[in-house]
């Protein structure tokens, strides 16, 4: 309680620590999406190329 | 000494895969130190005798000051290289930066200003650290706006990383002159840093720092990833890669 | 049209009947001429940025108090800001026209240097906007109740602050000639680059205002004057180069 109480700085001192790790997960978070997508975007080409080699004979 | 190294890392594929393989080896230790800079910073250094317990807001504050101006370094010097060598994989380094330094960029001052309210009494005092972080700021989200604005991927890369260079150059005298525009104007606000500080207080910061970097090192690599691939998306090596 | 005529018009005079290609410093006069003659012949382009300026220092008195011995102390600042404002006004159309009618695209082809032809384009642009700014600038600073001793400090920060705000504003406008909405966004690259010159040259009119020496910030805005005349003019050839590509 003592350590959570901060000698009464806790509004200040948590928000911060609080800010700092969500933006910290959110660059991993929008890293891995960005990935994601980007392999999806690939994915969906590489189908489209191969049904079009396939479809014209 | 040779550069095959460095050619090497200009082809995408190569750059894809590396990339991949070397994330968790910053991405792990970057996770320790930080828990371990966390329980060093919040736990076993003492309070401050005169700012208390507040000071501990360092701990994430600085780091992530370093943070926004490494991305911002990372960016202008990888803008320069794409330019002059005309080399793809640099620009893309360039623009996988921006975002990631933007927003250590935010958190610097989100914090700095949380830490001003028990220190100076008020959330914002025109503090020269702070207000050329606001600047820094504004220069990220020039960039990014620039970059968002061409339609054009190579005329995107190439015209930010002009004005990534120019930033570069310009960064240092924005920041000095803000300095000396206080140095005329305050009443003396006391910014805890200058003071030398017990290793009990300053082994934890430096295991942060260490942490914040390779940390940045890990989530720098990912979006270089994702954009390489983006960017290779017709190539075969992508098609080998995600067909597997 | 007019601009191609222009062009055509301004070069019987100044080359002479003679073979050989006219001098690179020729190029770059008869670009300074073209320009200027342009731009008095839209004499709108020419006031807008002069009266831009009156009105923001005009806004001050009304919104904040008409007692002069106030104002007098908020004046480098409400000067220093309408300078800006108005010098990032005109920078828009630096190489917009120019840039969209083709004829920038022949100056690059025309295996002259281009950063020559930049570097006059942004003399011009200082030459229209900056130096009338900084003959303007004592006039709003005497309606803002500064005493007339400052007006010489005043005169010079601003017409020396406003080299490096061309020069650095032609780094912006060359790198979104090509954008079509690009008013907010060239502000968004230009202003936090020329926070020094506002520093320096707010200081620099403080100073003279209080009748004390200002030679310390004019030498520094001279400095940032000539670091930027060595730099941007490179950067603005880049810039252009990559948008004409």
């Amino acid at each position: 309680m003592k350590f959570l109480w901060m000698g009464g700085y806790y509004p200040f001192v948590w928000p911060s620590y609080a800010v700092t790790f969500v933006v910290i997960g959110l660059n991993i978070y929008w890293a891995k999406r960005l990935l994601v997508r980007a392999r999806r975007a690939a994915h969906r080409r590489m189908e489209i190329q191969l049904e079009m080699q396939e479809e014209p004979t | 000494m040779t550069w095959t190294w460095f050619h090497r890392l200009a082809s995408p594929p190569y750059l894809y895969r590396t990339a991949g393989r070397l994330i968790a080896w910053f991405a792990w230790p970057a996770a320790i130190l930080i828990v371990a800079g966390l329980i060093g910073g919040l736990w076993l250094a003492p309070p401050d005798y005169q700012q208390g317990d507040a000071y501990r807001i360092i701990y994430v504050h600085a780091p992530s000051a370093w943070l926004s101006l490494m991305m911002y370094g990372v960016m202008g010097i990888a803008g320069g290289i794409g330019l002059i060598w005309r080399i793809k994989a640099a620009h893309a380094l360039a623009a996988s930066a921006a975002p990631i330094g933007a927003s250590f960029a935010l958190v610097t001052l989100v914090t700095g200003s949380l830490w001003g309210k028990p220190m100076w009494g008020t959330y914002w005092a025109w503090d020269p650290r702070l207000t050329s972080e606001l600047f820094l700021l504004l220069l990220y989200l020039g960039y990014m706006g620039l970059r968002a604005a061409f339609e054009d991927l190579q005329r995107a890369d190439r015209a930010s990383a002009v004005l990534a260079v120019v930033g570069l150059v310009d960064v240092p005298i924005v920041h000095y002159s803000v300095v000396w525009w206080n140095s005329l104007h305050q009443g003396a606000l006391v910014f805890i840093g200058r003071k030398a500080m017990p290793p009990s207080m300053l082994i934890p910061l430096m295991v942060m720092f260490l942490g914040f970097t390779l940390y940045s090192v890990a989530v720098l690599l990912m979006r270089l990833r994702a954009e390489v691939l983006n960017r290779e998306r017709t190539a075969r090596w992508v098609r080998e890669e995600v067909g597997a | 049209m007019s601009e191609v005529s222009a062009w055509s018009a301004a070069l019987p005079a100044a080359v002479p009947e003679r073979r050989a290609a006219p001098s690179a410093l020729a190029v770059a006069r008869l670009m300074l001429e073209r320009d200027l003659r342009l731009a008095f012949r839209k004499a709108s382009q020419l006031i807008q940025p002069l009266a831009f300026f009156v009105i923001v220092t005009t806004l001050f008195p009304l919104a904040v108090t008409p007692s002069l011995p106030e104002l007098r102390r908020i004046a480098p600042g409400v000067v220093w800001a309408a300078a800006l404002l108005s010098s990032l006004l005109a920078l828009e159309f630096l190489f917009r026209d120019d840039a969209q009618d083709g004829t920038l695209e022949q100056f690059a082809l025309s295996g002259r240097a281009l950063t020559g032809l930049l570097v006059a384009k942004t003399a011009a642009h200082w030459l229209l906007t900056g130096l009338p700014l900084a003959l303007m600038a004592p006039i709003a600073g005497a309606a803002l109740g500064v005493p007339q001793a400052a007006m010489p400090g005043i005169l010079a920060s601003v017409g020396l602050g406003t080299v490096t705000l061309s020069l650095i504003g032609a780094v912006g406008a060359a790198l979104t000639m090509g954008l079509r909405r690009s008013g907010a966004l060239l502000s968004l690259l230009t202003l936090p680059l020329v926070i020094p010159v506002l520093i320096f040259g707010a200081r620099a009119t403080q100073l003279a205002i209080k009748g004390e020496s200002y030679s310390a910030p004019l030498l520094l805005l001279a400095a940032l004057a000539v670091l930027a005349t060595t730099l941007a003019p490179l950067a603005a050839t880049a810039a252009v180069h990559i948008n004409l590509e």
